[in-house]
This record gives C-alpha cells, sequence and structure tokens, in this order.
C-alpha cells in the first residue's frame, strides 16, 4: 500500500491495515547513490550523488530544499556557531577546535535535474540560493534551495545529479575528523521533506538534529587502503582502486541518513545477534585498542537492546548493526545513525556506573527511536531523546538491575583536583528527577529545539521531562497496558514521520483516562509536579456541649468522648502540574487507608474522627508520579524524631573539623 | 589541648547550624529512618536544593580520610559556599590564622625547652604572629601556584602523552604517577615553611625572607629534614587508613552507636592534632641536633 508522506489522514487510515507481522519495507521518497573519494590528509571528500526523489506528499513543488549540513562549520558567523557562544554558559571544547583551523564545509560544484516525463537533464546550477528559513542569517549555507525547471506533481520522480566536495571540520559533534579517526556524518547534500505545508528544510542549529526521508542508500567510497572503514548498510564489495587506495560499497533499503567512518587504527570485532524468533543481526564493532577491555560490554549492551526492544516493541529490521568506539577527544560523543551508532568510554570509569553500557544501550535504542521512527528531531526532539532515555532505562533496569553506587578514584573534575568517591546509591532515574528540580520549569517540550532560551532548557525538555512523563505514565496506566502502547505506536509508524498528537492519540486510544491533561501541562506550558504532605496533627476531640432534646427532653448537657481524636492532614499542591494522587493514612492501631485527591487545590485538609490518631501520611504510596521533583516531603509522621539529623550533625561536624585541621598542616 | 578546642569550637560553630536546618527538615519525615540508616540520594540532592549552600557542603561521601574534606576542598574551589558558606570560609581563614598564631607559641615553647606556661606560651604567640602571618601568605600564595599553574600543566603534559596509548593500566598509573608528584611538591613546600618556622624563632632572625633562605641550604644540604617529614606523614597516613577502617565497620543508625562513633571520631581528630604539634617538636629536635652536629664538625676543621 502506498503511503502519503505527510498526510496524517492518510497515515492514520493506513495504519489500519497494517499488518504488525509485515516487516517489509515501504517503497522509497529520497534515494542516494554515491561515489565518494577521500582525501586522507586533508580530510576532504569528493563526490557525484544521484538522488532519486519522488514527490509523495499531495503537493506540486517547483523547487527543492536541500540541507548542506557541514557548511554550519564554514566560519563564525553560522547559525550553529553563533548559537554556541549563546546558549553556553562555557564554551565547549569542539567550539575552540573548530575555530582554530578545523573548519568545515559542504561546497556544491554543479547540479542538474531531470524529470522523467516532464523535464530532460539540465543545469541548475544558476538557481540555488541560499535560504535561511529559521533566522534569516545570511552567512549561514546550510539550506540550499534550486528551482526545477518544471512543476513536480504529486507521484513525480526528480533526479537531481550533484557534484560536491565536503570539508570535515575537526573534532566537531557529531561529525569530523580526530587525528586519523574521522566520522563523516551529515556530509552529503541531502534533500529536506515535502510535507503539506511546504518543504521542511531547518538550517543546522546547534543543538537540533535532524529529520529526512526514508530511501534506499548506495554509496561508493575510495579511501587508503590500510583504513577500516564501517558504515551505514552493508559492505557488499570491496576493490582495488590502484595506488594503495580501495574502494568500498555499502548498501542499505529504507534508511533516512548514511554515515561512515574511518580510521587505520580501528580493531574490528563481530558477533551475530540470534534470539528466539527475532531476526538475526551481524553486529560489527570498530574499537581503539586502548578498550581492548570494553568489546563485552559493548556487544551485550547493544544485544540487549536488540533483544528486549526487539521483544517489547518491534524487531530490528536491518541484518547488520555496528559499533563505532571513537576517542573520547573526538567531540564526536554518542551518537546514532541508521544502523551504525559511536559510543565512547573514558579510560576512567567509575566502578560499579554503568558506562560504557548507558551509552550503548541509549544510542542503540534510537536505532527504534530515529532509526524505524523517523520523527522531525528538529522539531520535536522529545519524541526520539525522550522516548529513548525512556526506553533506554527499562532496558538497562531488565539486563543489568538499577544503576549502583558510583566510585571513582583518581578522577579529574574540572578544576583538576582528584574527586573522590560518592559513596550513594543513585538510581539510574535519580539524577534525571534531580535536573527536573533544578530546571524543570524551564520552557515546555513541544518546541522547536533551536528555540530554547539555553542548553538547560533543552535538555530538559528533550530528554528529562519526557522520560519523566512516560514513566509516569507507564506506572500509572500499569506495565503491560503501557507496553501495548508503545508496540502499537511503534507499529503504526514505523518508517513514518509521526508528529506528537499521533503518540497522544496511541496513549488514550489505550489508556482507561483520557491523558489529555497531562499531555497538555508538559508540552504546552512549563511547570514541575510537587506535592508535599506538610503538615500531620491531632487533637484530643473537644466534644460538644450545649442544650440538646426538644420538648420534655430539652436540656443542657455536655458530651465528650476522652478516647476519641481529631487528626488533620494538610496537603500541598507545590508545583504547577496538576495530577491525581494517590493518600495513605497509617493510624497508630496499625489502621492503613488509601484515599484519592484529584490534586487541583493549592491546599488540601484531610480530618480523621476516631480512637486512633493519624501516625503518618504519605502521598504517592507506590511512587509512582516520577514527575514529582521532590519524593522526601511526600511522606510526614505526626510526630518528630531527632536520629537522623543527630547523626548526620555529627558526622558533618567531624568532616568539618578534618577539614579544617587538614587546612593547619600548612599553617 | 588548646589546638584541640580551637578545633572544636571552629567546627561546631558551623555544624551547630547545619545540625538544626537539618533537624527543621528531616525530623517529621517518612524517609527519615531510611536517612538515619544511609545517605539517600533523592533526599540529599533534594535537601541540597532547597537549602542551598549550606546543604551543598555536606556531601554523602566516604566518612573517613581525606575523602569529605577534599570533597569540601573542592566546593570551596567551586565558590558553593555562598552566604551561609561564607561563614565557613571565614571561620576556616580565621581558624587558620589562629594556628598561625598558636604556632609561633608553640614552636618558641620547643626551642626553649624550659615546660609549659601560657604566659609564655601567648607572649611568644603574639610576638611572632607577623612572621607566621608573613609565612602562612606566602605559602599560601606557592601553593596555589602549584594548583593553578603546576598542576594543570603537568596534566596537560600527561594528557598528551597519553592520549595515543593503548594500555588502560599504563594511563591509570601515569595518571597517578602525576598525582606523587604533585603531593611530593607540596610536602616540599610544607616542609621549607615548617623549617623557616622553626629557623627565625632558633636563630632570632628578624626578617622572613632570610628565614626561608637559610631553609632551604638546611632542608636541601641533606636528607633527615625530608626523610622526618615522610616518617610523620606515613605514620598520619596510616593513622588515617586505620580510624578510616574503623569509621567504615561502625554502622552508626543507632543512638548508641552515633555517640559511640562520635567520640572515635573526637578521639582520632584529637590524635591527629596532637600528631601535628608533635610533629613541629621532633622538627625543632632534629634541627637542634643538625646544628649541634654541623658546630662540632666546624670546631674539629679549626
Ligand atoms: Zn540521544
Amino acid at each position: 500500500m502506498k503511503l502519503k508522506l505527510g498526510c496524517w489522514h492518510f497515515i492514520l487510515l493506513g495504519s489500519v491495515a497494517v499488518n504488525s507481522a509485515d516487516y517489509s519495507f515501504p517503497p522509497p521518497t529520497a534515494s542516494y547513490n554515491i561515489t565518494a573519494k577521500l582525501d586522507a590528509v586533508d580530510k576532504r571528500i569528493d563526490g557525484e550523488e544521484e538522488i532519486i526523489w519522488i514527490n509523495r506528499s499531495n503537493r506540486t513543488t517547483d523547487e527543492i530544499y536541500l540541507h548542506l549540513y557541514l557548511n554550519a562549520f564554514k566560519n563564525l558567523s553560522t547559525t550553529f556557531m553563533s548559537e554556541v557562544s549563546n546558549r553556553f554558559s562555557s564554551l565547549p571544547d569542539y567550539f575552540y577546535s573548530v575555530c582554530k583551523n578545523g573548519w568545515g564545509y559542504c561546497d556544491v560544484r554543479s547540479i542538474a535535474v531531470e524529470a522523467p516525463g516532464l523535464f530532460e537533464r539540465m543545469d541548475v546550477m544558476e538557481s540555488l540560493q541560499f535560504d535561511p528559513i529559521d533566522d534569516g542569517n545570511v552567512a549561514d549555507e546550510t539550506v540550499c534551495r534550486i528551482r526545477l525547471p518544471g512543476a513536480a506533481a504529486p507521484g513525480q520522480v526528480v533526479h537531481l545529479y550533484i557534484s560536491f566536495t565536503s570539508q570535515l571540520p575537526h573534532r566537531a559533534p557529531r561529525t569530523g575528523y580526530y587525528q586519523d579517526y574521522l566520522v563523516a556524518g551529515q556530509w552529503f547534500p541531502k534533500c529536506g521533506v515535502l510535507e503539506e505545508q511546504g518543504w521542511n528544510c531547518h538550517q543546522y542549529h546547534n543543538v537540533s538534529e535532524f529529520f529526512a526521508d526514508y530511501g534506499d542508500y548506495d554509496v561508493s567510497i575510495t579511501l587508503p587502503k590500510n583504513y577500516i572503514v564501517g558504515a551505514s548498510g552493508v559492505l557488499v564489495g570491496e576493490t582495488s582502486a590502484g595506488a594503495g587506495e580501495k574502494t568500498v560499497r555499502f548498501q542499505e533499503k529504507c534508511i533516512h541518513d548514511f554515515v561512515w567512518t574511518a580510521s587505520p587504527k580501528f580493531r574490528v570485532a563481530e558477533r551475530t545477534f540470534e534470539y528466539v524468533d527475532l531476526p538475526p543481526v551481524k553486529l560489527a564493532l570498530l574499537y581503539q585498542p586502548i578498550n581492548q577491555k570494553y568489546v563485552d560490554s559493548y556487544f551485550d549492551a547493544a544485544i540487549a537492546t536488540l533483544k528486549h526492544l526487539g521483544s517489547w516493541y518491534t524487531p530490528y529490521p536491518y541484518s547488520h548493526l555496528t559499533i563505532v568506539d571513537l576517542p573520547e577527544k573526538s567531540n564526536a560523543g554518542g551518537m546514532e545513525y541508521p544502523t551504525l551508532f559511536t559510543t565512547d568510554v573514558s579510560w576512567q570509569v567509575a566502578s560499579g556506573s554503568q558506562a560504557p553500557m548507558g551509552v550503548t544501550v541509549h544510542e542503540c535504542t534510537h536505532q527504534f527511536f530515529y532509526g524505524i521512527i523517523g520523527n522531525n528531531e528538529a522539531e520535536h526532539a522529545w519524541m526520539d531523546e525522550g522516548l529513548t532515555v525512556y526506553a533506554t532505562s527499562r532496558c538497562l533496569n531488565t539486563a543489568y538491575g538499577p544503576g549502583n553506587a558510583w566510585k571513582m578514584y583518581l578522577a579529574r573534575d574540572s578544576f583538576g583536583l582528584p574527586t573522590t568517591f560518592k559513596h550513594v546509591h543513585k538510581d539510574q532515574r535519580d539524577w534525571i528527577v534531580e535536573n527536573q528540580r533544578e530546571r524543570g520549569a524551564l520552557d515546555f517540550m513541544d518546541k522547536p529545539s533551536w528555540a530554547y532560551v539555553n542548553y538547560p532548557a533543552y535538555r530538559n525538555n528533550a530528554y528529562e521531562k519526557p522520560a519523566l512523563m512516560l514513566w509516569t505514565l507507564e506506572n500509572v496506566l500499569g506495565e503491560p497496558v503501557f507496553n501495548r502502547i508503545m508496540r502499537e505506536y511503534v507499529t503504526r509508524f514505523r518508517f513514518k514521520h509521526p508528529k506528537p498528537q499521533d503518540f497522544i492519540n496511541v496513549v488514550n486510544e489505550f489508556s482507561p483516562q483520557d491523558m489529555n491533561s497531562l499531555f497538555d501541562q508538559t508540552l504546552h506550558t512549563p511547570g514541575v509536579l510537587d506535592y508535599a504532605v506538610v503538615r500531620v496533627i491531632s487533637q484530643r476531640d473537644k466534644g460538644t456541649k450545649g442544650y440538646f432534646g426538644r420538648g420534655a427532653e430539652l436540656a443542657l448537657a455536655e458530651k465528650n468522648d476522652p478516647g476519641t481524636w481529631t487528626s488533620q492532614v494538610h496537603l500541598e499542591r507545590q508545583g504547577d502540574i496538576v495530577f491525581p494522587v494517590e493518600l495513605l493514612i497509617t493510624f497508630e492501631d496499625g489502621e492503613k487507608r488509601r484515599l484519592q485527591w484529584d490534586g487541583k487545590e493549592s491546599i488540601k485538609i484531610f480530618s480523621f474522627t476516631q480512637k486512633a490518631r493519624v501516625e503518618k501520611a504519605e502521598i504517592d504510596p507506590d511512587h509512582n508520579i516520577w514527575l514529582d521533583v521532590d519524593v522526601t516531603n511526600n511522606g510526614r509522621y505526626r510526630e518528630k524524631n531527632h536520629l537522623a539529623a543527630f547523626r548526620w550533625g555529627v558526622q558533618w561536624l567531624f568532616w568539618l573539623q578534618h577539614l579544617l585541621e587538614t587546612a593547619a598542616i600548612f599553617s | 589541648m588548646v589546638f584541640y578546642l580551637s578545633n572544636v569550637i571552629f567546627a561546631a560553630a558551623v555544624a551547630l547550624p547545619l545540625f538544626l536546618t537539618l533537624n527543621g527538615q528531616i525530623a517529621y519525615l517518612t524517609m527519615r529512618s531510611e536517612i538515619a540508616q544511609h545517605p539517600s540520594y533523592a533526599w540529599w540532592s533534594g535537601f541540597r536544593f532547597h537549602d542551598g549552600c549550606l546543604a551543598e557542603t555536606m556531601r554523602p561521601s566516604l566518612n573517613s580520610g581525606f575523602g569529605p574534606m577534599l570533597d569540601n576542598v573542592e566546593l570551596l574551589f567551586r565558590g558553593n559556599f555562598n552566604s551561609f558558606g561564607l561563614t565557613i570560609l571565614f571561620a576556616g581563614l580565621a581558624y587558620i590564622f589562629l594556628m598561625a598564631f598558636l604556632n609561633g607559641g608553640a614552636l618558641s615553647q620547643f626551642i626553649e625547652d624550659r615546660g609549659f606556661s601560657m604566659q609564655r606560651f601567648l607572649g611568644h604567640s603574639g610576638h611572632y604572629l607577623r612572621h607566621m602571618s608573613a609565612f602562612l601568605t606566602l605559602q599560601g600564595l606557592v601553593l596555589w601556584g602549584i594548583y593553578r599553574g603546576i598542576s594543570p600543566l603537568l596534566f596537560s603534559m600527561i594528557d598528551s602523552v597519553t592520549v595515543a596509548s593503548v594500555s588502560a593500566p599504563l594511563v591509570w598509573f601515569v595518571n597517578l604517577a602525576g598525582y606523587i608528584l604533585v603531593i611530593k611538591l607540596v610536602f616540599i613546600v610544607v616542609t621549607l615553611f615548617d623549617y623557616a618556622r622553626i629557623i627565625l624563632i632558633a636563630e632570632k632572625k628578624t626578617s622572613s625572607l632570610t628565614a626561608l633562605g637559610l631553609s632551604v641550604k638546611f632542608v636541601f644540604s641533606r636528607l633527615q629534614p625530608m626523610g622526618l617529614n615522610a616518617l610523620l606523614a606515613g605514620i598520619a597516613i596510616l593513622m588515617s587508613t586505620i580510624a578510616g577502617t574503623i569509621f567504615s565497620i561502625i554502622h552508626p543508625s543507632g543512638l548508641f552507636m552515633v555517640i559511640l562513633s562520635f567520640l572515635l571520631q573526637q578521639v582520632y581528630l584529637f590524635l591527629l592534632i596532637s600528631m601535628r604539634v608533635a610533629c613541629y617538636s621532633t622538627e625543632v629536635l632534629l634541627y637542634q641536633q643538625q646544628m649541634a652536629e654541623n658546630q662540632q664538625v666546624k670546631k674539629r676543621k679549626h
């Protein structure tokens, strides 16, 4: 069945007919045949590409938009580079390495188009114009458009023939080179996505990621013989290109980007993933010799992800997956690309921490929420990052159990002082709750990545708040229901470009209650969720006195029951987000009572008159609401106890004495 | 004892408000029993967030040895001691100056070797305060230079050397060697300044710089001063390790155990402080012995 991309009615109607067992790929929209030659000394790529683009929208267009991502690193005035200095409190390392003669660019040398049945092959280089579509920055050349000699109606096929030169930047994020390691990401001119509203082709911003149509890729790269290469897709051929060079050719169907990495220093390890009825996947790991000891950890983490996400949501649809372990200093960090992801590990891993599994599972999870589900990463980052954080944590918990206390010896922090070990248990989710507390009120989730005022606001709304919201949903709806939601969402939107409302619709379809209110409060308004028990008090029942009865029985009386108490529990909503909560009251005689509160008022008092006093009151006793930024104020006793304060007060006195005494050595 | 008492008083001046804040925060919480058992991350991060700087200083970390000390120094450098923290900073500075003041008295006591008199102790303390403060400032500057200049330089060199390395343990050991080198440097500086103080008092010099010059000559012309300090440092490390082991075995969750561990901690600190004072007296002794030997050698030569 043919689907019109970008037409949401079509997709929703069409999805009903999609069989969840049907793993075949949809027909391509933008396919790329590229031949490239690497200048290994200058880290420069000369390429020729043919793009076969099919208008799958129901809109006629006489122009085509192209991304030239590497132009983000062309000079200091590009949108990417100028955003770096505005968004970070201290300039990231890569800013300096790019500025220090590590510039990158993507220069289009020639461009021709051809549309069978519409117009012959024709040079359109003259019509090329840069279009800073988001911010009007004329120095930014990351988006350009070309004019077609004729208007391409829906269904029309257009071929683009482009010659380009791409210079890789030095130690840049997500792409570039470091020593003789290189990651060619976003290195070729790439089509935007034609939607109902027109072309969706954003500039390359500092924090925003990518968006592209699915298609088939066939890429041949010529480079020195001693380079070991990893790329999106499957290696289908390797031939000698003379003079110490070779040509490697990779092919893959139904992906939306193509990356390759190369270095003479990589070592290669291989495994095969096999698990009950999931299709087998060949795994390749390109790693640095120093990280030999992490080879098993990398594979284990990738295998755990393919196994769990494959069984929970949908099988990994490609036959191959490449894991690339890059030098920490390359700044490439953990990054997802189709059928390939990069990850890294520090020479100094905190024992008990989940490195390098944490980042490996995260990037591998992106194979599902980015790779298989191709939402617009620039406009709705929470849909790929948030879902990935959620699923990563679920996968890590299932595969490795909860995180451990971190121990670090001789690690250096930014101040050059050796940090000692942190002797506390810290769940992987704890740090997210902690960040949420500090920046949860910054902005809201449904916003383009580049529109956030600063990096913490982006981070919060792309990664942290959505993950907390999803965990809360999972707990409140129950794991089986939420798992069905996720499975349905993935099945319905495989190889499509879902929007936030698509996800919300699936949730509401399966959830017994309507979840729109929660989505509204997280997607469209800033704020945090925090409920607290602020007071628990009891008073002996004062009884009553005065006249009682009528007629002959009218008399002064005093009634009281000395054994009865009136207890009050005061609750507060301390955050902006309203969410129904459960209250657990424990009485002195051991009785426990569960009550519901819709959480709407800012102050709420519950009263109980009975023989036993309230001993303690707890909000959300099962700890379902992960969005709650402070769980310590969730429960309160009626009576106080000083032991904990005493213990830590004394401990702190000792620490301080020790500090003073150590300083005195230098006096 | 004077040293110990001033330590307790200074620390308590800051620890008490913290205890009160803590008490106000957690006395009613249902989480309190969990908190009493072990540091709860969720609680601690929330506490830190609500109560800011003061709580910021209380990191749940290893509860013995130099771990918490380093943690807190780190926070100090990061400027996380804000409003309340300024009190701590000033208390710390005042404490160090008080120690400088007392050092003068203690050293003269040891040099004169005439039995203890509070009057003379304080008198000498006052007399040498000017010089001791000068030493303290200068030493502070030198150590700051090591921290901000030499140490980062060394580690960036280590980074550039190890970046191409293929062996993780090797990288770890090179880093360890780097730390040892820095510690060694600090150690030398401390030794130099210790003897400068002794020389100033023993030789009745009036210029701190002359004393420092003589100290350099004294320390570098023979092995004993460094050897002695290394020995003393070794004993201190051994003591901390033993104390650390004891403290990590004791799990202060009940009231009795909290009191017990408190007493043990105080004994340990008292010993540590006594150790420092004893260190001055042995240094003085060593200096006097060496000088006496020198004189004999000179006499024989005549
Ligand atoms: Zn991610």
